[in-house]
């Protein structure tokens, strides 16, 4: 009924066990020259620059400039799709009249936007949030809606029947009811919001991790692009751990399921 | 004039373009106070007639009055216990039962206080603090009952809500259905028939496809009553004739 939510050190050595393998093979082959130098360097000379940059603030710069227009972009798309999907669900003549619409622009990927993007508001911040904007907000708009649709309607009749109106069934059944689906919407939203501001800022911006990289490919840096990419990876990876950890906090009544017990071998019964 | 009145109760549902006539003519009066339980066979229509009852779904004819008023509109009055406990699974049980009564806008104190009393009422003090998930599935029924009896409903609707309790537990759980909806108007839906001799105050049995009401039986004796040689006689009558349609 009760999961432990310790985690022993073996099994923190076995999720480290992997990324290290690939950092030792890495490693080794560089120094063994089992690869040209200049294509792949040895990942702590990598790591050294990662360093060097990160301490002349130039990567940080960068970051924050991808920042901010992921936190713009994805706050809009986010304030747009999430409400939007839930009234897209809850009122299905609205639903009909987008559908057709919203799968046409789902499909078009977040780089086919970027001429448009550029034609449109030059080069700058503007472009990257409006890329960053169109590439998310369909696609939690249309998660959000289907999550909304399959809400269990024996709770919502159950609320009816026990004196709630409409918008009291919305507020205190359909809305919790939907808050770990949400929550998994804007972990996917903010993953593709980061592919989208490195796919914009390739081409569009004069500042960024993703201008970061072009230029140090330029520039025949391949160990900078290697950092720019790790830059991004451990972004991605601390913020969805954070927002994991959320998802945890406010949805602890859910029930769970613990695959630990159901693929491990029997318990033995003494 | 009864307390309850069902006058005509026809619904018709269209699927994949065909019409399938659910109810017809259904017609029904309950007394305040009564223990009135249906059976019949499945798709007699029980369930869409409690919803009908409960306002969840519109009758394609006919009405329901209550005190002699139509009902239009689901409402706390009429309260529908379904066969799954449909407990919300983000609020404790004190919460759950809490919820019509904070819907109802009762200050914190005196909603705390019906709370515990009506948890305290189906053996449940222990638990108000846990999760649905955390209760088996008797105590997440006994936690559903207390939170539709805790806002005092004029009629309460009851629909198969034993249907998915063990054996042992169903006995026990019939004895704290009628003890505690003791002197309240009640519309219990069963497939079982040995459940409706034991816990009704009249047997109404209904006919399938249309669903029509096919006799009714009045029964005398404190419930729930003891099995005895006269009621399992019954229970076999009213199976025979359920069987010969």
């Amino acid at each position: 009924m009760y999961k432990s939510r310790r985690i022993s050190w073996r099994s923190e050595l076995r999720r480290w066990l992997l990324p290290l393998a690939l950092a030792i093979l890495w490693e080794a082959g560089a120094r063994l020259a089992l690869a040209e130098p200049m294509l792949l360097p040895p990942l702590t000379q990598v790591l050294a620059r990662g360093w060097h940059l990160l301490l002349s603030g130039r990567l940080l710069g960068d970051l924050a400039a991808s920042a901010w227009r992921v936190l713009l972009g994805f706050g809009l798309a986010l304030v747009i799709a999430l409400p939007g999907g839930i009234a897209l669900g809850l009122y299905p003549p609205l639903e009909r009249a987008t559908a057709l619409l919203l799968s046409a622009l789902r499909p078009l990927a977040p780089p086919a936007w970027i001429p448009l993007a550029i034609l449109w508001f030059g080069i700058g911040d503007a472009p990257a949030v409006f890329i960053i904007f169109i590439g998310t907000c369909s696609s939690m708009l249309v998660g959000t809606l289907a999550a909304t649709k399959a809400v269990d309607a024996q709770l919502v009749k159950t609320a009816l029947t026990l004196g709630a109106n409409r918008w009291q069934a919305v507020r205190h059944v359909i809305l919790p009811s939907l808050v770990p689906a949400l929550l998994t919407q804007v972990r996917l939203g903010l993953g593709l919001a980061w592919m989208c501001v490195i796919a914009a800022e390739m081409v569009a911006v004069r500042r960024g991790v993703g201008f970061f990289m072009v230029e140090a490919r330029n520039l025949f840096r391949t160990g900078d692009v290697l950092v720019g990419m790790m830059a991004i990876a451990i972004v991605g990876l601390g913020t969805d751990r954070l927002l994991l950890g959320l998802e945890r906090r406010l949805c602890r009544w859910r029930a769970g399921l613990d695959p630990a017990r159901l693929y491990a071998p029997q318990e033995q019964r003494p | 004039m009864s307390f309850l009145q069902l006058v005509q109760i026809s619904k018709r549902y269209l699927t994949n373009g065909s019409s399938i006539l659910a109810l017809q003519d259904l017609g029904l009066s309950v007394e305040r106070g009564e223990f009135v339980v249906l059976i019949g066979p499945s798709g007699c229509g029980k369930t869409t007639l409690l919803q009908i009852v409960a306002g969840l779904e519109p009758a394609s004819s006919g009405q329901v009055l209550l005190e002699g008023r139509p009902i239009h509109h689901w409402g706390a009055e009429r309260t529908l216990i379904f066969q799954q406990p449909n407990l919300f699974p983000w609020l404790t049980a004190e919460e759950n039962v809490a919820f019509g009564l904070r819907l109802a806008g009762l200050p914190a104190s005196e909603r705390q206080q019906a709370v515990h009393q009506a948890l305290g009422r189906m053996g449940l003090a222990e638990v108000g603090r846990l999760y649905p998930h955390e209760l088996s599935g008797g105590m997440q029924q006994r936690v559903a009952l207390a939170r539709a009896l805790v806002l005092d409903p004029q009629v309460l609707l009851m629909d198969e809500p034993l249907a998915a309790v063990d054996a042992l537990l169903r006995s026990r759980l019939q004895r704290e259905i009628r003890a505690t909806c003791a002197g309240k108007t009640v519309l219990f839906v069963t497939h079982s028939i040995r459940e409706a001799l034991i816990l009704a105050d009249r047997v109404v049995i209904l006919s399938p496809q249309p669903g029509q009401v096919r006799r009714e039986i009045t029964l005398t004796g404190a419930a729930p009553r003891p099995p005895t040689l006269e009621l399992a006689r019954l229970e076999e009558e009213i199976e025979h004739e359920l069987i010969a349609g």
